[in-house]
Protein backbone atom coordinates (compact mmCIF):
# COMPACT_ATOMS: atom_id res chain seq x y z
CA UNK A 1 0.00 0.00 0.00
CA UNK A 2 2.82 2.39 0.91
CA UNK A 3 4.33 1.57 -2.46
CA UNK A 4 1.93 2.08 -4.57
CA UNK A 5 0.60 5.71 -2.89
CA UNK A 6 4.55 6.72 -3.11
CA UNK A 7 4.69 6.04 -6.85
CA UNK A 8 0.86 7.94 -7.15
CA UNK A 9 2.75 11.04 -5.15
CA UNK A 10 5.77 10.75 -7.53
CA UNK A 11 3.86 10.71 -10.67
CA UNK A 12 1.95 13.89 -9.50
CA UNK A 13 4.75 15.73 -8.42
CA UNK A 14 6.27 15.13 -12.37
CA UNK A 15 3.43 15.56 -13.88
CA UNK A 16 3.37 19.28 -11.93
CA UNK A 17 6.88 19.79 -12.35
CA UNK A 18 6.42 19.41 -16.21
CA UNK A 19 3.70 21.83 -16.11
CA UNK A 20 5.90 24.59 -14.31
CA UNK A 21 8.35 23.98 -16.41
CA UNK A 22 5.91 24.30 -19.69
CA UNK A 23 4.72 27.88 -18.21
CA UNK A 24 8.08 28.90 -17.04
CA UNK A 25 9.53 28.17 -20.80
CA UNK A 26 6.77 30.14 -22.20
CA UNK A 27 7.87 33.58 -21.27
CA UNK A 28 11.74 32.67 -21.77
CA UNK A 29 10.99 31.63 -25.17
CA UNK A 30 9.78 35.03 -25.31
CA UNK A 31 12.36 36.79 -24.29
CA UNK A 32 14.85 35.07 -26.20
CA UNK A 33 13.03 35.96 -29.79
CA UNK A 34 12.15 39.37 -28.21
CA UNK A 35 14.70 40.74 -26.12
CA UNK A 36 16.91 43.61 -27.26
CA UNK A 37 19.99 42.11 -26.19
CA UNK A 38 19.72 38.27 -27.17
CA UNK A 39 22.77 36.40 -27.60
CA UNK A 40 23.50 35.57 -31.03
CA UNK A 41 24.52 32.25 -29.99
CA UNK A 42 28.19 32.06 -31.68
CA UNK A 43 26.36 32.44 -35.11
CA UNK A 44 27.90 35.23 -37.48
CA UNK A 45 25.73 37.61 -39.28
CA UNK A 46 28.01 39.89 -41.63
CA UNK A 47 26.27 42.66 -43.91
CA UNK A 48 26.20 42.94 -47.31
CA UNK A 49 28.52 46.03 -46.76
CA UNK A 50 30.74 44.37 -44.17
CA UNK A 51 34.13 42.84 -44.87
CA UNK A 52 36.44 40.30 -42.73
CA UNK A 53 39.87 41.14 -42.00
CA UNK A 54 41.43 38.60 -43.12
CA UNK A 55 39.69 38.99 -46.48
CA UNK A 56 40.42 42.87 -46.72
CA UNK A 57 44.39 41.52 -46.65
CA UNK A 58 44.08 39.29 -49.69
CA UNK A 59 43.03 42.47 -51.38
CA UNK A 60 44.88 43.51 -54.88
CA UNK A 61 44.56 47.19 -54.48
CA UNK A 62 44.64 48.21 -50.52
CA UNK A 63 42.32 50.07 -49.12
CA UNK A 64 42.30 53.44 -47.86
CA UNK A 65 41.66 52.83 -43.84
CA UNK A 66 39.32 55.12 -42.31
CA UNK A 67 39.08 55.12 -38.46
CA UNK A 68 35.41 56.56 -37.45
CA UNK A 69 36.91 56.52 -33.47
CA UNK A 70 36.91 59.96 -31.07
CA UNK A 71 40.11 61.94 -31.60
CA UNK A 72 41.12 59.77 -28.28
CA UNK A 73 41.08 56.51 -29.62
CA UNK A 74 42.52 57.00 -32.46
CA UNK A 75 45.88 58.54 -30.72
CA UNK A 76 45.99 55.44 -28.50
CA UNK A 77 46.04 53.19 -31.60
CA UNK A 78 45.07 52.49 -35.14
CA UNK A 79 45.20 50.42 -38.33
CA UNK A 80 48.95 51.48 -39.76
CA UNK A 81 48.21 54.71 -42.30
CA UNK A 82 44.49 54.43 -41.22
CA UNK A 83 42.98 58.14 -41.65
CA UNK A 84 41.15 59.22 -39.39
CA UNK A 85 37.20 60.72 -40.03
CA UNK A 86 34.70 61.08 -37.01
CA UNK A 87 31.60 62.81 -37.29
CA UNK A 88 32.78 65.31 -34.31
CA UNK A 89 34.99 67.14 -36.47
CA UNK A 90 34.13 65.95 -39.65
CA UNK A 91 34.95 69.13 -41.86
CA UNK A 92 38.22 69.63 -40.31
CA UNK A 93 39.04 65.88 -40.92
CA UNK A 94 37.78 65.57 -44.33
CA UNK A 95 40.55 67.07 -46.33
CA UNK A 96 43.27 64.56 -44.65
CA UNK A 97 41.16 61.69 -46.51
CA UNK A 98 40.54 63.68 -49.69
CA UNK A 99 44.70 64.04 -49.68
CA UNK A 100 45.13 60.20 -49.94
CA UNK A 101 41.57 59.33 -52.31
CA UNK A 102 41.43 59.15 -55.63
CA UNK A 103 38.10 57.64 -57.52
CA UNK A 104 37.65 53.52 -57.48
CA UNK A 105 40.28 53.73 -54.67
CA UNK A 106 38.35 51.39 -52.14
CA UNK A 107 37.88 52.19 -48.30
CA UNK A 108 37.17 50.53 -45.29
CA UNK A 109 35.91 52.29 -42.29
CA UNK A 110 35.94 51.17 -38.89
CA UNK A 111 35.36 51.96 -34.93
CA UNK A 112 35.01 49.48 -31.73
CA UNK A 113 33.08 46.32 -33.00
CA UNK A 114 30.64 47.51 -30.32
CA UNK A 115 29.89 51.25 -31.57
CA UNK A 116 27.77 52.23 -34.65
CA UNK A 117 30.21 55.36 -35.63
CA UNK A 118 31.76 53.55 -38.67
CA UNK A 119 28.06 52.66 -40.50
CA UNK A 120 27.01 56.59 -40.12
CA UNK A 121 30.85 57.32 -41.86
CA UNK A 122 30.44 55.10 -44.07
CA UNK A 123 27.18 56.40 -45.36
CA UNK A 124 28.22 59.30 -44.77
CA UNK A 125 30.58 59.05 -47.54
CA UNK A 126 28.38 57.23 -49.60
CA UNK A 127 26.17 59.90 -49.98
CA UNK A 128 28.73 62.05 -51.01
CA UNK A 129 29.34 59.90 -53.87
CA UNK A 130 32.60 57.91 -52.24
CA UNK A 131 32.96 54.12 -53.82
CA UNK A 132 33.23 51.46 -52.80
CA UNK A 133 32.76 52.26 -49.06
CA UNK A 134 32.87 48.96 -46.90
CA UNK A 135 33.02 48.16 -43.16
CA UNK A 136 35.18 46.34 -41.08
CA UNK A 137 33.38 43.55 -39.57
CA UNK A 138 34.39 43.26 -35.73
CA UNK A 139 36.33 46.63 -35.78
CA UNK A 140 39.25 47.94 -34.56
CA UNK A 141 39.32 44.53 -32.06
CA UNK A 142 39.09 42.53 -35.22
CA UNK A 143 42.16 43.74 -37.07
CA UNK A 144 44.13 44.04 -33.22
CA UNK A 145 43.31 40.06 -32.77
CA UNK A 146 44.53 39.34 -36.41
CA UNK A 147 47.88 41.30 -35.57
CA UNK A 148 48.61 39.07 -32.70
CA UNK B 1 -3.89 22.36 1.06
CA UNK B 2 -3.11 19.25 -1.54
CA UNK B 3 0.10 18.60 -2.30
CA UNK B 4 -0.24 18.30 -6.04
CA UNK B 5 -1.10 22.28 -5.62
CA UNK B 6 1.61 23.03 -3.49
CA UNK B 7 4.88 23.12 -6.65
CA UNK B 8 2.21 25.60 -8.14
CA UNK B 9 1.87 28.13 -5.69
CA UNK B 10 5.47 27.60 -4.82
CA UNK B 11 6.37 29.04 -8.40
CA UNK B 12 3.31 31.61 -8.38
CA UNK B 13 4.89 33.12 -4.96
CA UNK B 14 8.28 33.13 -6.47
CA UNK B 15 6.74 34.77 -9.50
CA UNK B 16 5.08 37.56 -8.20
CA UNK B 17 7.66 38.31 -4.89
CA UNK B 18 10.23 39.24 -7.89
CA UNK B 19 8.01 41.10 -9.61
CA UNK B 20 8.03 43.76 -6.49
CA UNK B 21 10.40 43.40 -4.61
CA UNK B 22 12.41 46.15 -6.67
CA UNK B 23 11.29 48.45 -9.61
CA UNK B 24 12.30 51.40 -11.39
CA UNK B 25 10.03 53.89 -12.75
CA UNK B 26 11.18 55.76 -15.73
CA UNK B 27 9.23 59.13 -16.04
CA UNK B 28 10.38 59.71 -20.07
CA UNK B 29 12.78 56.93 -20.96
CA UNK B 30 12.55 58.22 -24.75
CA UNK B 31 13.31 61.77 -25.81
CA UNK B 32 12.76 63.83 -28.39
CA UNK B 33 15.37 67.14 -29.44
CA UNK B 34 14.95 69.58 -32.45
CA UNK B 35 17.81 71.71 -31.80
CA UNK B 36 18.76 75.26 -33.70
CA UNK B 37 21.39 75.93 -35.98
CA UNK B 38 23.43 77.87 -33.54
CA UNK B 39 23.07 75.08 -30.21
CA UNK B 40 25.81 72.59 -30.40
CA UNK B 41 24.91 69.90 -27.81
CA UNK B 42 22.01 68.64 -26.42
CA UNK B 43 21.20 67.83 -22.64
CA UNK B 44 18.25 65.58 -21.77
CA UNK B 45 17.22 64.77 -18.20
CA UNK B 46 15.93 61.27 -17.46
CA UNK B 47 14.02 61.13 -13.96
CA UNK B 48 13.34 57.76 -12.24
CA UNK B 49 11.18 56.63 -8.60
CA UNK B 50 12.47 53.12 -7.05
CA UNK B 51 8.52 52.25 -6.87
CA UNK B 52 9.74 48.87 -5.50
CA UNK B 53 10.29 47.38 -1.51
CA UNK B 54 14.34 47.40 -1.44
CA UNK B 55 17.36 49.71 -2.59
CA UNK B 56 18.02 49.35 -6.00
CA UNK B 57 21.58 49.82 -7.21
CA UNK B 58 22.76 50.90 -11.15
CA UNK B 59 25.78 49.33 -11.49
CA UNK B 60 26.03 50.63 -15.34
CA UNK B 61 25.15 53.40 -17.37
CA UNK B 62 26.52 52.79 -20.92
CA UNK B 63 26.34 54.75 -24.05
CA UNK B 64 25.80 53.82 -27.19
CA UNK B 65 28.50 56.29 -28.78
CA UNK B 66 31.52 58.30 -27.30
CA UNK B 67 29.62 61.59 -28.39
CA UNK B 68 26.67 61.23 -26.28
CA UNK B 69 27.83 61.37 -22.18
CA UNK B 70 25.54 60.39 -19.09
CA UNK B 71 26.28 61.44 -15.10
CA UNK B 72 24.81 59.67 -12.99
CA UNK B 73 25.12 61.25 -9.11
CA UNK B 74 24.73 57.77 -7.19
CA UNK B 75 24.21 54.16 -7.36
CA UNK B 76 21.82 53.35 -4.37
CA UNK B 77 18.21 54.37 -4.44
CA UNK B 78 15.73 53.49 -1.26
CA UNK B 79 12.38 52.32 -1.98
CA UNK B 80 10.52 55.73 -2.79
CA UNK B 81 13.61 57.72 -3.63
CA UNK B 82 13.53 59.42 -7.25
CA UNK B 83 16.99 60.06 -9.50
CA UNK B 84 17.86 61.23 -12.42
CA UNK B 85 20.43 60.35 -15.21
CA UNK B 86 21.81 63.47 -17.33
CA UNK B 87 22.53 62.91 -20.48
CA UNK B 88 24.86 65.06 -23.13
CA UNK B 89 24.97 64.55 -26.71
CA UNK B 90 27.55 66.54 -28.70
CA UNK B 91 26.08 67.34 -31.91
CA UNK B 92 29.55 68.03 -33.44
CA UNK B 93 29.75 67.85 -37.37
CA UNK B 94 27.02 65.46 -37.22
CA UNK B 95 23.84 65.42 -39.82
CA UNK B 96 20.62 64.38 -40.07
CA UNK B 97 18.63 62.65 -37.37
CA UNK B 98 20.22 60.87 -34.94
CA UNK B 99 19.05 57.77 -32.57
CA UNK B 100 21.74 57.26 -29.92
CA UNK B 101 20.59 54.58 -26.85
CA UNK B 102 21.64 54.80 -23.08
CA UNK B 103 21.46 51.15 -20.94
CA UNK B 104 21.43 51.17 -17.78
CA UNK B 105 21.85 48.11 -15.65
CA UNK B 106 20.66 47.68 -11.99
CA UNK B 107 19.13 45.31 -10.05
CA UNK B 108 15.63 45.40 -10.77
CA UNK B 109 14.12 42.30 -11.11
CA UNK B 110 11.81 42.96 -13.85
CA UNK B 111 14.42 45.06 -16.35
CA UNK B 112 17.73 44.29 -15.18
CA UNK B 113 19.02 46.59 -18.50
CA UNK B 114 16.67 49.67 -19.28
CA UNK B 115 17.43 51.00 -22.75
CA UNK B 116 16.66 54.76 -22.69
CA UNK B 117 16.45 56.58 -26.05
CA UNK B 118 17.79 60.00 -27.20
CA UNK B 119 16.67 61.22 -30.25
CA UNK B 120 17.97 64.50 -32.10
CA UNK B 121 16.74 65.98 -35.52
CA UNK B 122 19.72 68.28 -36.63
CA UNK B 123 18.58 70.72 -38.94
CA UNK B 124 20.74 71.01 -42.18
CA UNK B 125 21.60 75.02 -42.78
CA UNK B 126 21.71 73.89 -46.31
CA UNK B 127 19.93 71.69 -49.00
CA UNK B 128 22.62 70.66 -51.73
CA UNK B 129 22.41 68.86 -55.00
CA UNK B 130 22.86 67.18 -56.52
CA UNK B 131 25.73 65.10 -53.59
CA UNK B 132 28.25 65.01 -56.33
CA UNK B 133 29.19 65.64 -59.42
CA UNK B 134 31.29 63.24 -61.80
CA UNK B 135 32.48 62.93 -65.55
CA UNK B 136 33.77 59.14 -67.32
CA UNK B 137 37.35 59.11 -68.38
CA UNK B 138 36.74 60.52 -71.93
CA UNK B 139 33.76 62.63 -72.03
CA UNK B 140 33.65 65.93 -73.07
CA UNK B 141 34.91 68.28 -70.59
CA UNK B 142 31.34 70.23 -70.18
CA UNK B 143 30.29 72.46 -66.79
CA UNK B 144 28.01 70.83 -64.44
CA UNK B 145 26.89 72.53 -61.34
CA UNK B 146 25.60 72.01 -57.96
CA UNK B 147 22.67 73.90 -56.72
CA UNK B 148 23.12 75.19 -52.94
CA UNK B 149 19.69 76.43 -51.09
CA UNK B 150 19.86 78.05 -47.75
CA UNK B 151 17.52 76.88 -44.96
CA UNK B 152 15.44 79.76 -44.01
CA UNK B 153 16.19 81.18 -40.86
CA UNK B 154 19.50 80.58 -41.24
CA UNK B 155 21.52 83.89 -40.17
CA UNK B 156 24.06 84.58 -43.55
CA UNK B 157 26.38 86.61 -44.03
CA UNK B 158 28.44 85.57 -46.73
CA UNK B 159 28.83 82.62 -48.92
CA UNK B 160 32.17 81.34 -50.33
CA UNK B 161 33.66 78.11 -52.61
CA UNK B 162 36.60 77.42 -53.23
CA UNK B 163 38.50 73.93 -54.59
CA UNK B 164 40.62 71.84 -52.12
CA UNK B 165 43.21 71.52 -54.70
CA UNK B 166 43.52 72.68 -58.32
CA UNK B 167 43.53 69.13 -59.48
CA UNK B 168 42.30 69.72 -63.35
CA UNK B 169 38.97 71.43 -62.01
CA UNK B 170 37.82 74.87 -62.32
CA UNK B 171 34.89 76.85 -59.85
CA UNK B 172 32.72 79.69 -60.46
CA UNK B 173 30.16 80.55 -57.47
CA UNK B 174 27.27 81.91 -58.77
CA UNK B 175 24.77 84.29 -56.51
CA UNK B 176 21.18 83.54 -57.96
CA UNK B 177 19.04 85.06 -54.87
CA UNK B 178 21.14 86.78 -52.19
CA UNK B 179 21.56 84.91 -49.06
CA UNK B 180 18.81 82.11 -50.08
CA UNK B 181 19.96 80.35 -53.47
CA UNK B 182 23.67 80.04 -54.96
CA UNK B 183 25.26 77.92 -57.69
CA UNK B 184 28.63 76.53 -57.85
CA UNK B 185 29.58 75.52 -61.57
CA UNK B 186 32.29 73.47 -62.22
CA UNK B 187 34.02 72.40 -65.73
CA UNK B 188 37.26 69.92 -65.45
CA UNK B 189 40.26 70.83 -67.13
CA UNK B 190 40.50 67.98 -68.99
CA UNK B 191 38.80 64.32 -68.78
CA UNK B 192 41.52 62.07 -69.99
CA UNK B 193 42.48 60.76 -66.92
CA UNK B 194 41.22 59.77 -63.14
CA UNK B 195 41.22 62.20 -60.96
CA UNK B 196 38.89 63.82 -57.81
CA UNK B 197 38.83 66.93 -55.14
CA UNK B 198 36.43 68.22 -53.63
CA UNK B 199 34.64 71.86 -53.05
CA UNK B 200 34.34 73.32 -49.88
CA UNK B 201 31.46 75.59 -48.91
CA UNK B 202 31.22 77.92 -46.41
CA UNK B 203 27.99 80.10 -45.25
CA UNK B 204 29.53 82.41 -42.81
CA UNK B 205 27.15 83.61 -40.31
CA UNK B 206 27.53 86.04 -37.16
CA UNK B 207 28.84 84.77 -33.92
CA UNK B 208 29.28 80.79 -34.61
CA UNK B 209 31.61 79.26 -36.78
CA UNK B 210 30.69 78.85 -40.20
CA UNK B 211 29.16 76.30 -41.62
CA UNK B 212 30.76 74.03 -44.24
CA UNK B 213 30.20 71.40 -46.90
CA UNK B 214 32.34 69.26 -48.54
CA UNK B 215 31.14 68.35 -52.18
CA UNK B 216 33.12 65.97 -53.80
CA UNK B 217 33.86 65.87 -57.71
CA UNK B 218 35.76 63.46 -59.87
CA UNK B 219 36.10 61.74 -63.33
CA UNK B 220 35.90 58.01 -62.85
CA UNK B 221 36.82 55.00 -65.37
CA UNK B 222 34.17 53.81 -67.39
Amino acid sequence: MKACCGSVWMKDMMRSLLVLLFVAMLPASLSAWWHLRKSDWGIVQIKQDEVRVEDVLKWSMAPIWVDARSDAEYVSGHITGAISLNEDHWNDLIPELLSHWSPNTPLVVYCSASCDASRKVAERLKSMGLAPVHILYGGWEAWRDAKK
Amino acid sequence: MKTRSLPVLLFLVMFLSGSVNAQLSWDHPSQEFHPGFSETNVVAQYTFRNTGKTVIHISDVDTSCGCTTAKLDKRDYKPGEAGEIGVNFQIGDREGDQHKSIAVQSDDQTNPVMVLSLKVFIPDFATVTPNFLSWKVGDAPLPKEFEIHIKDGFPVQTVEARLESGKGFQENLLEVEKNKFYKVVITPDDTSKISGTAVRIWVNRAGPAPKKKFLFIYTESR
